[in-house]
């Protein structure tokens, strides 16, 4: 047995759940036989990867799930060696660039000329209609991390092999994407699923684990499943995983509540915290105080960019919405989260966004 | 050469001119009578024999020389002893000016004196002082607040003594781990300290490290160089396993421990952890047997039993940075991975730096380094005091191997000032000639109240763009240290000046420039600017006092760093914890295979409060309900799925047994230095379930083990060990095999020599004669009694 996200993960187009327009677009993909480019985006745990996997199983069978892991091995031109995981099927792999660093784009093109010379024969159902899929999928996750030199060396490569190669990308946003890649590709967004659609998912996991609730009615669950999924902010990998992790804490789940307090994460609670004593007490003896915060955060791996989103949003929250308050806010937010993505010292900017918040406060 | 009268005979006579080309030519000759020496042994008599044939030449012998330019060689005029000339005075006056003979001989001994303390400073200046104040005893070792990891090297060691000196057979102390693994940043003597502490243990010390040229082993120098690169990792094996079996007739008699330095910066450092993998495992192996004779024994043929190898000499790793996964500078596929897993890791620590509080004195750690340096300072008579020796110690941040290479820099220009009749007395000419970086910053925050706002800065000005502050703020590390000073420090200046909020703003946006142009090659010299706002700023004519009494950030200096490095560890925790998931996990987790945001921030949280839930704190076995039983079953399953495993670990620092799951991801869920208001990853009260909660788990662990294919090793007890490990030992003992024989001769009969010492090799340690040890000519034989006497 294994995680929730794991066991309850949609093999199949036919089994996902919601956004069922989306499903129906792409299984009449599928059926085609081909299909263009795509650029698959959407917030993290909104169902990019499962939506690509079923559209591969649609395509392919049973084959793709037959996964393994290499390794590949890269000399780059300076004679340094590099390794990056490559994540394959028999008809399909998935590179992710960060592992690649900044040699991204000798390696994405390397790794594409191979592939793409390499014309697919397919001996094992060649009787079947699907053995005219004569190319292969190759998925790049994290797209917008790719270097716009390497993006740059993609829009060639896409046209002038897509007799054997079939690109998906996959990304957050289509912020860090160059043009030409967006017009080459077909672009699908994945949206995070509703309340309603991560309550459904949650009552039926629930029925089969036969879990138990304390006050065991539905309106007391259902009510327990929104604020599960707005507490993990719609996203649904998330959800489960905590909704999992509520389950184990005690035999049956009292609703009330402190339900949601026993999953809460450290860091969020910290981030709170801090928003808190920035709204309490705007003095630069805090703004110290704050930093030693900030620090500890980002040595926990919590990337800046987060920090500093949790935060606008618990400023705003704690100051009722005001409406001047959360413009100016999200303004310099803005602003401080461009100087994230331009600079280096995160630590520098998140400061800057605390000094921020306490002139704003402070009027 | 007889100087003294020389040098008498030039004070002499008028016209030296020509005793001193002689001279010259003499020297040239004879260097270049050196160099044929050398270069053709067969000329030599040639060239010699024109020698005394040109003694008695007058005229001069032109020599050529390599480049082809020739000199006249005059014979040099044979100065007779000074008395000579003394005599001569008698002879033409008949009497002898005894003051004239005072002189000479006052300046001759002068001039004596003159010349051995010429020679005696350059011999001092020959050697570096790192080399000549390297410590020897352990009484000599700057602690620099490492005694405790001091102390915990030597535990390690002594639980070698019942395997290597047979002292007492302590059956329990058989499970240490092998192989000792210290890290920490350069120059804080981690190597002296291996080095000494190993010989105050009784061993000899080998050493092996990244510059004693590896790819020249012995073996490997095969006339191909592919073919002897592809033996290097057998050659490799050899020499670290000569080295640990073998006894040097040098060594007297002591067994030897092997020193492998600077592993991670090695070039085969894949290599060199590759070799001690597969000998700590070959060693456990030999263990399992001897304690399970009667499973194992039976089955094993007499060959296997030669093949088998017990580690029974201790082996020292250093390294400065352990977690250095994504280095890549060379082949980096092991990393320090599989080594941090086999071996136990003391970590070294610079002396802190930054005060702890407003009040308090430097810690004991700076402390001793100062005296340390202080020792020095007197052998070498420095003339310095403790203020500018903390000086000397804030420059290099903590460094030793700095610190004292600082000091013999700056140590001569001392010594010319000495020298210098009026003495000066200003401390600042002892300084670098460039502005160091700390006190660059010292300036920024200064401010001279005699003169004016605008002189200042124009001082200032000057100072960093062509004065002695360029070096400081233009090398673009400087530049980064000073900033992050300055960033540091500014708070506590605001705090001491207006305590507004709008001085900081306006200094972000300053060190959002400094961010984005430190990065642009082209507009990079402009990011220096930064640091003219921070004294326009800030600077106060009450520097000194806030840079004393204001702290607003404790550990302000080593806080960036800090984070830094724990960031690293982290991530490499995170890597470790996915290498170890099944597939289908590492897909459903975090969308890629790869080190994804997501773990950190969500999944190992929820993880880590699955894996210990609350309500758990005082469980005995009988007390648990159905339903928990469940749900250990269940977390044992998917304990076993990831790979996961528990482990009792020890903690250095609060001297007690910790139970972890490893990979240990606690340190990413737990805020230690920040006050949560949720307990839940309090770590008293994570440790108090777990104690209840392992052993149920482990129960339902070895349960679950039998069906399984591949086992979760526990290491909880060495028992449980033994038992989970047999199956994968089966299968690796057939491939060792393999491996074994597809082994080149070299190896093989290496191998039965080394299997046979290494069984009676505590008291009957073979003799190797070493000749010409690393060369292609090297002579190595197994020698007896007999061969010394006959």
């Amino acid at each position: 047995m294994s995680l929730w996200v794991d066991k309850y993960r949609p093999k199949k187009l036919d089994q996902l759940s919601y956004h069922n327009g989306l499903t129906e677009n792409l299984k009449a993909l599928a059926s085609t036989g081909d299909f263009p480019h795509l650029l698959v985006y959407g917030p993290p745990g909104s169902g990019k990867k499962t939506r690509i996997y079923g559209t591969l199983y649609e395509l392919y069978g049973p084959q793709v799930e037959k996964l393994k892991i290499d390794v590949n091995t890269f000399t780059t031109t300076s004679n340094r060696k590099l390794e990056f995981n490559v994540l394959s099927s028999a008809h399909h792999l998935e590179i992710t660039p960060s592992d690649m660093g900044n040699n991204d784009r000798v390696v994405i093109q390397d790794l594409l000329k191979d592939v793409a010379s390499v014309e697919q024969v397919d001996f094992s159902n060649s009787a079947k209609s699907k053995s005219k899929h004569r190319f292969k999928v190759v998925i790049i996750n994290e797209a917008d991390s790719l270097s716009k030199d390497a993006q740059a060396a993609l829009r060639r490569t896409m046209e002038k092999y897509s007799a054997n190669i079939r690109l998906i990308l996959v990304s957050n946003t289509t912020s860090g994407i160059i043009a030409p890649i967006k017009s080459r590709t077909l672009l699908v967004r994945v949206p995070a699923p509703s309340e309603t659609d991560i309550a459904d998912i949650l009552s039926g996991i629930a029925k089969k684990e036969g879990l138990k609730f304390k006050p065991d009615t539905d309106n007391a669950k259902q009510e327990l499943f929104r604020n599960i999924a707005l507490h993990s902010e719609k996203n649904l990998r998330r959800t489960l995983l905590c909704f999992e992790t509520l389950s184990m804490q005690s035999e049956t789940i009292n609703i009330d509540k402190n339900t949601l307090s026993l999953v809460s994460i450290d860091w969020e609670v910290i981030i709170a915290n801090l928003a808190k004593s920035i709204v309490a007490n705007k003095s630069v003896a805090n703004i110290a105080k704050s930093r030693v915060v900030l620090y500890e955060l980002l040595s926990h791996c919590i990337p800046a960019r987060t920090i500093l989103k949790r935060l606008l949003f618990d400023l705003i929250s704690l100051n009722n919405y005001n409406d001047n308050i959360t413009q100016e806010l999200t303004e310099y937010a803005a602003l401080f989260d461009e100087r994230l993505s331009l600079g280096q010292k995160s630590i520098f900017h998140l400061e800057g966004f605390v000094a921020r918040a306490m002139l704003i406060l402070d009027k | 050469m007889d100087y003294n009268t020389e040098s008498l005979a030039v004070y002499n006579t008028t016209p030296p001119n020509d005793i001193l080309n002689a001279n010259l030519n003499t020297l040239n000759f004879d260097s270049s009578c050196i160099s044929t020496d050398i270069l053709d042994q067969g000329n030599i008599y040639e060239k010699r024999q024109p020698k005394e044939y040109w003694e008695n030449d007058q005229e001069g012998k032109p020599v050529k020389h390599f480049d082809g330019s020739a000199t006249y060689l005059r014979r040099r005029k044979q100065n007779n002893d000074t008395l000579e000339g003394i005599r001569d005075e008698i002879s033409s006056t008949g009497l002898i000016d005894m003051n004239d003979l005072f002189k000479k001989v006052r300046l001759k001994s002068a001039i004596r004196s003159e010349k051995t303390r010429k020679r005696e400073t350059k011999k001092v200046g020959e050697k570096l002082w790192t080399e000549k104040y390297c410590p020897n005893r352990f009484m000599d070792l700057c602690s620099a607040g490492n005694d405790k990891q001091y102390r915990l090297v030597l535990h390690w060691l002594r639980k070698w003594d019942p395997l290597v000196f047979k002292k007492r057979p302590v059956e329990e102390d058989v499970d240490f781990k092998k192989i000792l693994l210290i890290c920490g940043p350069p120059g804080i003597g981690k190597t002296v300290a291996a080095h000494i502490l190993a010989k105050q243990s009784g061993y000899s010390v080998q050493e092996i490290n990244a510059a004693n040229s590896m790819d020249k082993l012995p073996q490997s120098d095969t006339p191909s160089g592919a073919q002897g690169f592809a033996n290097v990792s057998a050659a490799l094996r050899l020499k670290i396993t000569n080295a640990l079996t073998t006894n040097s007739l040098t060594s007297n008699n002591k067994p030897t421990c092997l020193v492998i330095d600077e592993i991670d910066s090695s070039a085969n450092a894949g290599d060199i952890m590759k070799v001690l993998y597969d000998l700590v495992q070959l060693d456990r192996k030999k263990a399992r047997r001897t304690t399970k004779p009667k499973t194992f024994g039976s089955k094993a043929s007499s060959k296997e039993q030669k093949k088998e190898f017990s580690l029974n000499r201790p082996i020292i790793c250093i390294a400065n940075d352990i977690y250095s996964t994504s280095g890549s500078r060379f082949n980096k596929s092991a990393s320090l991975e599989k080594l941090r897993q086999i071996s136990e890791i003391i970590s070294f620590r610079k002396p802190h730096l930054a005060k702890s509080s407003v009040n308090s004195k430097p810690g004991n750690s700076v402390r001793s380094l100062k005296e340390h340096l202080m020792v020095i300072n007197d052998a070498e008579k420095l003339g310095m005091d403790y203020q500018e020796i903390g000086e000397v110690i804030d420059v290099c941040e903590g460094d030793i191997r700095a610190c004292i290479n600082y000091m013999q820099f700056n140590g001569r220009k001392i010594n010319t000032d000495l020298i210098d009749p009026p003495k000066s007395t200003n401390k600042s000419q002892n300084k670098d000639k460039h502005m160091t970086w700390i006190s660059m910053v010292e300036t920024l925050f200064k401010r001279d109240p005699r003169l004016s706002k605008d002189e200042s800065f124009n001082y200032i000005m000057q100072l960093i763009s062509n004065g002695t502050g360029q070096n400081a703020v233009n090398l673009s590390g400087n530049l980064d240290k000073v900033i992050n000073a300055c960033f540091g420090r500014y708070l506590d200046f605001v705090h001491f000046q207006d305590d507004s909020l709008y001085k900081p703003n306006m200094f972000n946006d300053w060190l959002y420039i400094y961010d984005l142009f430190s990065k642009n090659v082209e507009i990079g010299e402009y990011a220096s600017m930064t640091v003219l706002k921070v004294w326009t700023a800030f600077s106060d004519v009450h520097a000194n006092s806030i840079m004393r009494e204001q702290n607003l950030i404790p550990n302000h200096r080593s806080i960036d760093f800090e984070t830094y490095e724990a960031s690293q560890k982290n991530k490499s925790i995170i890597r470790s914890f996915l290498d170890n998931a099944p597939l289908s996990t590492r897909t459903c987790l975090c969308g890629g295979i790869s080190y994804n945001s997501q773990i950190p921030m969500y999944i190992l949280p929820y993880m880590g409060m699955s894996l210990t839930p609350v309500g758990w704190d005082s469980k005995t076995p009988g007390s648990i309900k159905a339903h928990e039983k469940i749900m250990i079953r269940k977390i044992a399953k998917f304990i076993q799925q990831s790979g996961i495993r528990l482990e009792k670990s020890f903690d250095p620092m609060s001297g007690r047994y910790n139970l972890v799951y490893l990979p240990d991801f606690d340190s990413i869920n737990s805020f230690d230095n920040i006050q949560v208001f949720s307990t839940r990853n309090n770590p008293t009260s994570v440790q108090r379930k777990r104690q209840s909660l392992f052993p149920l788990i482990e129960l339902e662990l070895e349960k679950g083990q039998v069906p399984k294919a591949d086992p979760i090793s526990l290491t909880k007890t060495s028992l449980q060990q033994q038992a989970d490990e047999v199956p994968q030992f089966k299968k690796r003992k057939t491939k060792t095999e393999l491996v074994n024989f597809f082994k080149g001769k070299y190896d093989g009969v290496s191998q039965l020599t080394k299997s046979d010492t290494s069984e009676k090799s505590a008291t009957g340690a073979k003799i190797w004669i070493k000749y010409n040890e690393g060369f292609s000519n090297a002579v190595r034989r197994n020698i007896g009694w007999a061969d010394f006497w006959s």
